[in-house]
């Protein structure tokens, strides 16, 4: 069996954590391996939240530099923080809409443009998808669905050995039942998204 | 710990959990708990933090284990930390010791599939029998106690080498010998690196005591070995040590400044890497896209939340001690985050409760203004003796207690200054 490896990077509070547990359940449901790690030191209070989820036939739980196969950012800065785990050969999939930290809020860090963010990114790898989740996630009813939407993106790349049932299938199982409905509607808007190449 | 050697001494299974710097706090219980033993199996989780994600330090509490004489596994997996921990239980039992279960930061945030068994109905009243001379541990008891100990760790090396929890895979004269995470990582880069024929792995499960007999067979059989471990040289200096009693002649290394480094976590990219340096392996690493052309990134630190209640006090008390001298000890908390600018209170810590009694030693040792600040769960947890003997010395400091009637850092669990009724539980009192 490959091996494919995934990160995740977003700030505290865009549901990172839950995105993760779906894609487990997912392989659980398809019977693929899979080992998932987590660093969410002080996500409360506005840091970094990254995940690695490693499917396949493999042992470590932990992706190192430049072994992403997928790259999927919540936040376009982390996006872009986060190259230096991509190869030339990463797709990397990202949301657009910005949380800016305090630190450019006091003016102490300037906030690339977001154009530049995506050339960067564009000149550095092979696939790249790029869109504004949050619109998504409000036209799905809720901002908090912004990271189903971006599983529906993950999803249509089909770089993952997982089928789109059973995502959908885990997100039924996994999030909060008054929240199905309008969590598959996320996962549909970004996967349709996705397949327009945005 | 106290609580945990009461109740397995009346016969029940216990488990006491901490991370790594928590067993600082507990060692004293600890290493003469290990003299007294217990009836019930009685199990130390410590979860240590290479890298140091959420620590003041990256000690590595291995060393726990042979200071107080008592047995270690170390789990590789998820998988692996359920199944070992019912392995735990039964190994204290065996041997009426306490067993610590050796966890890092990357097997506790990482989640995998596991099988459940079945559960055995939980015995939660036990009995004590009383018996001082075994359990109270005055010196002429203790010594007779600690010739018990030695004999027990002689008990526990036999169950090492024997142990299931110590495993050797692969063939061929090329020696890894790894622990905890860096299993995964060796037996990824030997597949990676198609040396599964070169390459034989002894993963040591059982890490205190080490299994000598084993550990020299198998070096009897290399040619040279590459120990893989985070943290400290624990294995490394042993295994040199028994290969020396064997008169054997090899290369061993593992800490080294072209190999491992006793510093932060390892990585499976690293790990491949070193290994293909070691034996000499052709190897090009995966180069990452280049980087070094990106603009800066704003940077992200964790910040205090927005209407965060310490922000307030932070400020009220710089405007109260303007134009004075000061020194901010602080604590181990949210209000930590206070030591950023522009707030800038926050100069020294060192673990919890250090706030208090350092502000004694600041205020003895110089004609500054001592203030400090200590959350409510910390106050509690090791803050108030140092406030007792500061009153008692007549130390002139100013204590702020941030009581935000939580212990927020860590995920709100209770503590003694909570009232747990708002919680809806039962059966807690209130401390005025
Ligand atoms: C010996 C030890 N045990 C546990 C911890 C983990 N820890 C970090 S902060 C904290 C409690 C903080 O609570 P509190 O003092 O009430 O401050 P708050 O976060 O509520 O502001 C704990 C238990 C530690 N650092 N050291
Ligand atoms: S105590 Fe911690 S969690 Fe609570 S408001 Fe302040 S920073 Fe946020």
């Amino acid at each position: 069996m490959n091996i494919t490896r995934l990160i995740i990077v977003a700030v505290g509070g865009q549901g990172n954590l839950l995105a993760s547990k779906v894609l487990g359940e997912a392989a659980l449901i398809s019977d693929v391996p899979v080992h998932m790690s987590e660093i969410h030191g002080m996500a409360q209070r506005g840091g970094i939240v990254e995940s690695s989820i490693v499917f396949g036939d493999a042992e470590s739980t932990i992706i190192s530099n430049g072994e992403a196969d997928i790259l999927l950012g919540f936040e376009p800065s982390e996006t872009l923080r986060a190259m230096n785990r991509c190869n030339k050969n990463t797709k990397v999939i990202t949301n657009l809409a910005p949380v800016p930290s305090f630190m450019v809020a006091i003016g102490k860090d300037v906030y690339p443009e977001i154009e530049e963010i995506k050339n960067l990114i564009k000149q550095r790898t092979k696939k790249f998808i790029a869109f504004d989740a949050l619109k998504l996630a409000k036209e799905a009813g809720n901002p908090m669905t912004i990271n189903i939407v971006l599983l529906g993106a993950l999803m249509q790349t089909q770089t993952l050995m997982l089928s789109k049932e059973s995502v959908q299938q885990a997100i039924k199982i996994r999030t909060k039942k008054a929240f199905i409905d309008m969590n598959l509607r996320a996962f549909d808007l970004g996967f349709k998204t996705a397949e327009m190449g945005s | 710990m106290e609580v945990a050697a009461a109740a397995a001494n009346s016969g029940l299974r216990t488990m006491c959990i901490m991370k790594h710097v928590g067993v600082n706090v507990a060692a004293d219980p600890l290493m003469t708990l290990a003299y007294v033993g217990v009836k019930g199996g009685l199990v130390i989780i410590s979860a240590d933090d290479p890298f140091m994600f959420s620590s003041q330090n990256e000690q590595d509490n291995r060393y726990y284990g042979k200071l107080a004489g008592i047995p270690i596994l170390e789990p590789s997996s998820v998988r692996e930390a359920k199944n070992m921990t019912i392995s735990a239980f039964e190994l204290s039992e065996r041997l009426g010791e306490p067993v610590i279960l050796r966890t890092t930061t990357r097997i506790n945030h990482s989640s995998a599939f596991v099988d459940l068994g079945k559960i055995k109905n939980r015995k939660t009243k036990g009995d004590f029998k009383k018996d001082p001379f075994k359990y109270v541990t005055v010196p002429a008891v203790s010594r007779t106690l600690h010739v018990k100990l030695l004999e027990n760790l002689e008990k526990a090396e036999k169950l090492s080498e024997t142990s299931e929890h110590n495993i050797i895979t692969g063939s061929g004269s090329w020696g890894i010998i790894c622990n905890g995470v860096s299993f995964s990582y060796a037996l990824d880069a030997v597949k990676d690196l198609k040396i599964q024929d070169k390459t034989k792995i002894l993963r040591i499960g059982f890490s205190n005591p080490l299994p000598p007999k084993m550990i020299k067979n198998f070096a009897k059989q290399c040619e040279k070995i590459l120990v893989i471990e985070e943290g400290e040289p624990f294995m490394e200096e042993a295994v040199k040590a028994f290969v020396q009693e064997e008169k054997l002649i090899l290369p061993i290394k593992g800490k080294h400044k072209n190999l491992f480094s006793r510093l932060y976590e390892f990585d499976p990219g690293m790990v491949r890497e070193k290994i293909a340096n070691y034996f000499e392996i052709d190897y090009i690493p995966r180069n990452s896209v280049d980087t070094e052309k990106l603009p800066k990134i704003p940077q992200r630190p964790p910040n205090l939340c927005s209407g965060c209640s310490h922000r307030a006090t932070f400020y009220e008390v710089k405007k109260a001690a303007k134009g004075m001298e000061t020194i901010y000890p602080t604590d181990i908390g949210c209000y930590t985050l206070g030591f950023l600018p522009p707030l800038s209170v926050g100069d020294f810590l060192i673990c919890m409760g250090s706030s208090v009694s350092t502000s004694c030693g600041f205020s003895k040792a110089t004609d500054k203004k001592v203030i400090s600040f200590i959350g409510d769960s910390t106050f509690f947890h090791s803050g108030i003796t140092g406030l007792v003997n500061a009153v008692f010395n007549n130390h002139n400091f100013t204590l702020v207690i941030l009581d935000n009637g939580t212990t927020a850092m860590t995920g709100h669990q209770p503590n003694p200054g909570v009232d747990m009724s708002l919680m809806n539980f039962d059966g807690y009192n209130l401390l005025e």
